[in-house]
């Protein structure tokens, strides 16, 4: 090996060519690593042949002409490399215009982006408006956007034998220009597979993240996940049902009456046994959810649950009494067959003004945030709201007004058992209200700019925020200043969301991509990538192994946790992904758009992708059912503990339907028609 | 002077387009010569401010053409705002609060427009103009107000002219003027305040209803859901919903009636589509066959095994809503059928007990037919079958229905107590009537008894009085009378015991006089616990020992057990 480097070296010095390809082409096997060096070294040369004798003629035509050549190629390329390929497109397209803008020839730049652009649309629409401002030298390095470019590599994989044909093809074509740009500005990681077999995701593979995909293999490396959830009250059953009983005793009515009088023996030994089988049938599920998926299988059997005291937390007797038996009982079943019911809860005249909704953890309270800087609660089960203060007067019969903020809120989170809940707004603080005093306890001051979200850890104490300023915070209700702060994105932090063990927070930012966050280190430990727009919206897993992320162009993808790998991408919104719930016994995933619509997907249908698992009796892309609102957009979605879809929106009777389109003539009128029912129905309320 | 520059500098990376400000007066020389170069690339809006003020200038305005920029457009920010706030059009505030990100002043006066300004080209303008002061003309005004209005329209045309004017000079040009109507001053004074917007409020519907969405007006129409469920590849849906079941899970699943408090009135003139045919298998079919005769049949064996399968059987969760029917529809028609009811409540109680069913759904159904069972008027042929036995079987099922759903549907067990005493109340109803509300209450707890039987009972003793007194005279009125008698002895009792055995362990405290409470082994004679337990429990709110009178303490009945 050593000598084989040796005499091919002194071959190249002396420039036998010939004895140099003959000495490759003896048939010696080359490891993939050699070739992706050989290509690599390849291509220095070249660059370095490339500066020596760059021929100043060579005019910014030339970048038009390969990068039409470039795309030509991989368009009629074969099918199998096509889709890893054309992931690298994207970042030769913005560094070429990139490079015309910065040798000031804006007039080919215009062209360029007028020629190429609109292949890009699709995935990249909020980046080629952001490109098209750039347009004069000083702008490449002041706007956000191509600074980004130009200072990050962009991440590509591609699997061996496509790298292997793109480098020979920039070399035979001799295109210089798109070779230095490849090894410029683009990290390109050899996947040592085959293509299409899933190590390369079939949508978007390229990312800028800051961080080089080596990077981000590391981090799967370097970081086990603990992904697995603390055991919940299943293993105390008897405790539990003595105390259910005791509580059922305690219950009254309106009028003082016991509400249930006395439970029987017989039948709490019935709830004994019924519960022991509900609880053997959840075990059994869970099991062959793992025979079923080969990502989870990876992980091995246990699901790796972390310390208890790995962070502090309330006592284990508090948290199991955050189920409770009552709830579990009455859940019901889900599945792709057996749908969930859905309340709707839809806002009138709020002008525009509402940002949020968040329902509490049994749906019995709604908090939403408005424009105007104030928080709306909501009691849905018809009960008064003006608590322990006095001063606070109920404009409704069942909703209240809170007034602290001075922007617009833009995220709330109640707290797992209800009794508080946490605010987040523009103007850079979030906020703790207590539901017994109806008060503002706490202010927490860090973040400088807005903060756009915040989540209430699961197993409560801890809050998560997300803000304009690229960072999230953890924070402990008890203290005013942050205890971790998460920085790592490379754009707005979005949206935040808390790990079902507590141990882990994951955010989606404007850059595109998820990250999740060790609580206790405050470390990143996973970057998501995949997305080709902003990421709205995120969930976990009731079981935590898996997280879903949706996006402002209407895509969701499902990522197994500890591998950082996508699972499934579920299309079919047609607006931003505002909210996504996994239901209870983590078989159902419902999401909610501003395209007026929740779908449901099944999350254990395994499926490639639409168009290879289309079949007449299933519906594509694991999409179970949608249901559409009236001209509602839906801005949260949540399970209740008895597994019952809750839903709220504003209505917004000027907005056009995105499904016109798509309907039939007859139905279009009805449509119509029914929108001047809506309107009337607007007025009365 | 030098940061601000930085500031636009810096900004104009990032904006696509460029509206600059100059003076119209002086258009020339307003422009900013720094940031000349910087935009030289970008297309601009040049706006002319002050153009009122001047006639010539908009020629000069023309002539120096567009080039430069003072104020940057939108910052990229403002779309933020606008996504955070879930909306798709970017407003006002939106991107004032991108400014204030930045740390730059704001854009006054613009905030709270519901639409913008209307930028009408020239010609329009002028037509405009015209009917204007045509409308000063015909309607009659005030002299100050014509005068204000046609000097308005004066300024206006002037101005629109200039501009049309220097339009014509460059003629690939098109020029917007921001149009003003004419308002009068006093039109403006005497305005009525503008009505107080809404206040937010919401409403709530069923979106769906075990994944099909219903057919209310709240919801899209079905023939568009059906077309929008076939552009997504979707089946559409097959299984009507009942206006029963909306009702029934608005009552119910979000475990109070008032979770919904939108929906009652949405679901009256709900339109319900037929119910499309759910298809059973053939096994199915024979099995329910099977079993419905069984249980009505005469074959004992047969009708225990049949019991016993659907209590125990899985795999019967389809024939669910048939068999609840069946037993519903079978009590109505047989009610003088005194041995098929017993057999339809033993069926429903199977159903309840079997743990692989899921019945909460049709507990709506299933409740009437057993409530008929407990407080029927007449439940048999002749009056001397034993059809008191039947109503306690009843009683049962209602006590074990609230033990497992009462906490689960909290309305559930309130709603049967008010049934239960509104009939035991209700003089009008015949005396087996109330013996199965009696029944009922008594099932469901002595705390019940307590404050629904007690308090009556000395009404209801007094009622009942001519039909224990009926004697020979009317035999079957008596036996009726007695029956009811012994039950409400019973009644007493459970309240008597149930107290007794709360002050034996120590849950009242103790008599203020220090009496030793009685040993739980051996409770004294009922007179004398009632007697002790008014000592010992002075907030009883009910004279036991009143009760104990009214009924006869040396009653043999007491020591019997029902």
């Amino acid at each position: 090996m050593d000598t084989d480097a040796i005499v091919l070296a002194y071959l190249k010095r002396k420039q036998y060519e010939r004895a140099e390809a003959a000495l490759n082409h003896e048939g010696r096997v080359e490891s993939l690593d050699d070739l992706a060096f050989r290509a690599y070294s390849a291509v220095d040369t070249n660059v370095a042949n490339y500066i020596l004798f760059h021929n100043p003629k060579e005019g910014p035509q030339a970048y038009l002409e390969s990068y039409a050549r470039l795309k030509d190629w991989i368009t009629t390329s074969l099918e199998a490399y096509r889709d890893e390929l054309s992931a690298i497109l994207f970042p030769v397209f913005v560094h070429c215009y990139l490079d015309l803008v910065s040798k000031e020839h804006a007039e080919e730049a215009k062209t360029f982006l007028a020629r190429f652009s609109p292949e890009h649309a699709a995935a990249h629409s909020a980046d080629l408006a952001q490109l098209g401002s750039v347009t004069h030298k000083q702008h490449v390095l002041q706007n956000k956007l191509s600074s980004t470019f130009r200072t990050n590599k962009y991440n590509v994989r591609l699997s061996s034998y496509g790298f292997e044909l793109l480098v020979r093809f920039l070399q035979e074509a001799d295109f210089m220009l798109l070779l230095a740009i490849v090894n410029e500005r683009i990290n390109v990681l050899v996947a040592e597979a085959k293509p299409n077999d899933g190590v390369v995701p079939r949508f978007a593979a390229g990312a800028l993240t800051g961080l080089s995909v080596e990077a981000m293999d590391e981090l799967v490396e370097a970081h086990q996940v603990h992904w697995g959830t603390f055991p919940s009250f299943k293993e105390s059953t008897h405790a539990l049902i003595s105390e259910f009983s005791e509580e059922l005793k305690g219950l009254t009515d309106d009028e003082g009456r016991p509400l249930v009088f006395n439970l029987f023996t017989e039948a709490q030994a019935e709830l004994d046994a019924s519960f022991a089988a509900a609880a053997e049938e959840g075990a059994g599920r869970s099991k062959r959810r793992k025979r079923g998926d080969g990502s989870a299988a990876e992980t091995g059997d246990a699901p790796p649950v972390p310390e208890l005291k790995r962070i502090p937390l309330l006592e284990t007797a508090e948290l199991s009494e955050l189920e409770s038996f009552a709830e579990v009982r009455s859940r019901m079943a889900l599945s792709s067959t057996a749908l969930p019911s859905a309340a709707m809860y839809t806002f009138f005249n709020t002008y525009d003004t509402l940002n949020c909704a968040s329902f509490s953890r049994s749906g019995g309270l709604m908090a939403t945030g408005f424009g105007d800087s104030s928080i709306r609660l909501w009691d849905l089960e018809g009960r008064h709201l003006t608590g322990l203060n006095p001063e606070l007067v109920p404009i409704a019969e069942n909703s209240v007004v809170l007034h602290g903020h001075s922007g617009p809120v833009y995220g709330l989170s109640f707290s797992p058992d209800s009794r508080f809940f946490v605010s987040a707004s523009q103007d850079g603080t979030a906020r703790l209200w207590s539901m017994e005093t109806r008060t503002n306890l706490v202010v927490y001051s860090g973040h400088s700019f807005p903060i756009w979200d915040v989540a209430v850890s699961p197993l409560g104490h801890y809050f998560a925020t997300a803000s304009h300023d690229t960072t999230a915070r953890l924070w402990s209700t008890n203290m005013v200043t942050p205890l971790r702060i998460f920085a790592g994105h490379l754009s707005d932090v979005d949206t935040v969301a808390f790990h079902p063990n507590s141990n882990y927070v994951a955010t989606g930012s404007s850059d595109k991509s998820v990250r999740l966050w060790d609580v206790q280190s405050g470390n990143c430990v996973r970057v998501y990538t995949g997305h080709t727009d902003g990421v709205a919206s995120l969930a976990f897993s009731p079981d935590g192994a898996k997280l879903a992320s949706g996006a402002h162009n209407g895509a969701v993808i499902e990522w197994d946790i500890n591998s950082a790998k996508s699972l499934k991408s579920y299309t079919g919104h047609k607006g931003a992904v505002w909210s996504l719930d996994y239901a209870h016994d983590g078989v159902l995933l419902a999401s909610a758009s501003a395209d007026h619509s929740i779908r449901l997907w099944d999350v254990e249908s395994r499926f490639l992708d639409a168009s290879t698992s289309r079949r007449q009796d299933t519906p594509p892309g694991g999409l179970v059912k949608a249901f559409y609102t009236k001209s509602t957009p839906v801005f949260n979605v949540k399970f209740n503990p008895r597994n019952v879809l809750l839903a709220a929106g504003p209505f917004r009777a000027s907005e056009p339907s995105p499904h016109v389109d798509d309907l039939s003539p007859a139905a279009k009128a009805q449509a119509v028609g029914d929108a001047g029912a809506a309107i009337s129905m607007d007025t009365t309320k | 002077m030098h940061k601000t520059t930085k500031e636009v500098k810096a900004m104009l990376s990032q904006v696509q387009a460029v509206v600059e400000v100059r003076d119209a007066r002086a258009l020339a020389s307003t422009r900013n010569p720094i940031l000349a170069n910087q935009v030289a690339h970008k297309p601009r809006i040049v706006v002319a401010a002050k153009a009122d003020l001047v006639d010539k200038a908009w020629m000069e305005a023309v002539e120096a053409g567009a080039s430069e920029s003072q104020r940057a457009s939108p910052p990229v920010e403002a779309t933020h705002f606008m996504q955070h706030g879930k909306r798709s059009k970017l407003t006002t505030a939106d991107i004032n609060n991108a400014l204030r990100l930045r740390n730059v002043e704001v854009l006054y006066g613009h905030e709270g427009r519901e639409t913008a300004r209307e930028y009408l080209t020239v010609d329009e303008v002028l037509k405009r103009g015209e009917t204007a002061e045509d409308d000063g003309e015909v309607v009659g005004e005030t002299s100050e107000e014509r005068k204000a209005k046609s000097k308005a329209s004066r300024t206006k045309s002037r101005r629109s002219k200039a501009a049309a004017a220097a339009a014509a000079e460059l003629d690939n040009e098109t020029i917007y003027v921001p149009y003003d109507e004419v308002v009068g001053f006093a039109d403006i004074i005497h305005a009525p305040l503008p009505k107080a917007p809404l206040e937010p409020s919401f409403a709530a519907h069923w979106l769906a209803v075990e994944g099909v969405q219903p057919a209310v007006p709240a919801n899209l129409p079905p023939l568009v859901l059906a077309s929008l469920l076939a552009g997504e590849g979707l089946a559409p849906d097959v299984v009507g919903v009942s206006s029963d079941q909306i009702k029934a899970l608005g009552a119910g699943s979000l475990a109070s009636t008032s979770a919904l408090p939108g929906t009652a009135s949405g679901m009256e003139d709900a339109q319900v589509r037929p119910f499309v045919r759910h298809v059973l298998s053939q096994e199915l079919q024979m099995y329910y066959k099977m079993a419905t005769s069984g249980v009505v049949g005469f074959d004992d064996e047969l009708k225990n095994a049949v019991l016993e399968s659907i209590r125990s059987d899985p795999g019967l969760h389809q024939l669910v809503p048939y068999f609840v029917h069946f037993v519903a529809h079978t009590v109505a028609v047989s009610l003088r059928n005194l041995p098929v009811l017993t057999s339809l409540m033993r069926m429903a109680q199977a159903l309840l007990e079997s743990e692989h069913l899921h019945i909460a759904p049709y507990l709506h159904q299933l409740m009437p037919p057993i409530l008929t069972c407990m407080l029927g008027r007449r439940l048999c042929s002749a009056p001397s079958e034993n059809h008191w036995e039947l109503r306690l079987f009843a009683a049962r099922l209602v006590r074990y229905v609230c033990s497992l759903y009462g906490s689960a549907y909290a309305s559930l067990q309130p709603r049967i107590c008010k049934t239960l005493v509104r009939a035991f109340l209700d003089p009008s109803r015949p005396v087996t009537t109330h013996y199965g509300a009696v029944a009922g209450l008594v099932a469901l707890g002595p705390r019940v008894v307590q404050f629904a039987v007690l308090p009556n009972l000395e009404a209801y003793m007094a009622w009942l009085a001519p039909a224990l007194a009926a004697g020979d005279a009317e035999p079957d009125r008596a036996a009726e009378a007695s029956h009811m008698r012994t039950l409400l002895l019973t009644a007493v009792k459970r309240v008597l015991e149930a107290s007794a055995r709360a002050v034996v362990a120590g849950k009242v405290v103790a008599a203020p006089e220090g009496k030793p409470l009685p040993p739980s082994a051996d409770l004294p004679g009922v007179a004398a616990l009632a007697g002790q337990l008014a000592d010992l429990i002075p907030d009883m709110q009910v004279d036991l020992q009143a009760c104990v009178d009214l009924l006869g303490a040396d009653d043999p009945a007491w020591t019997a057990s029902p």
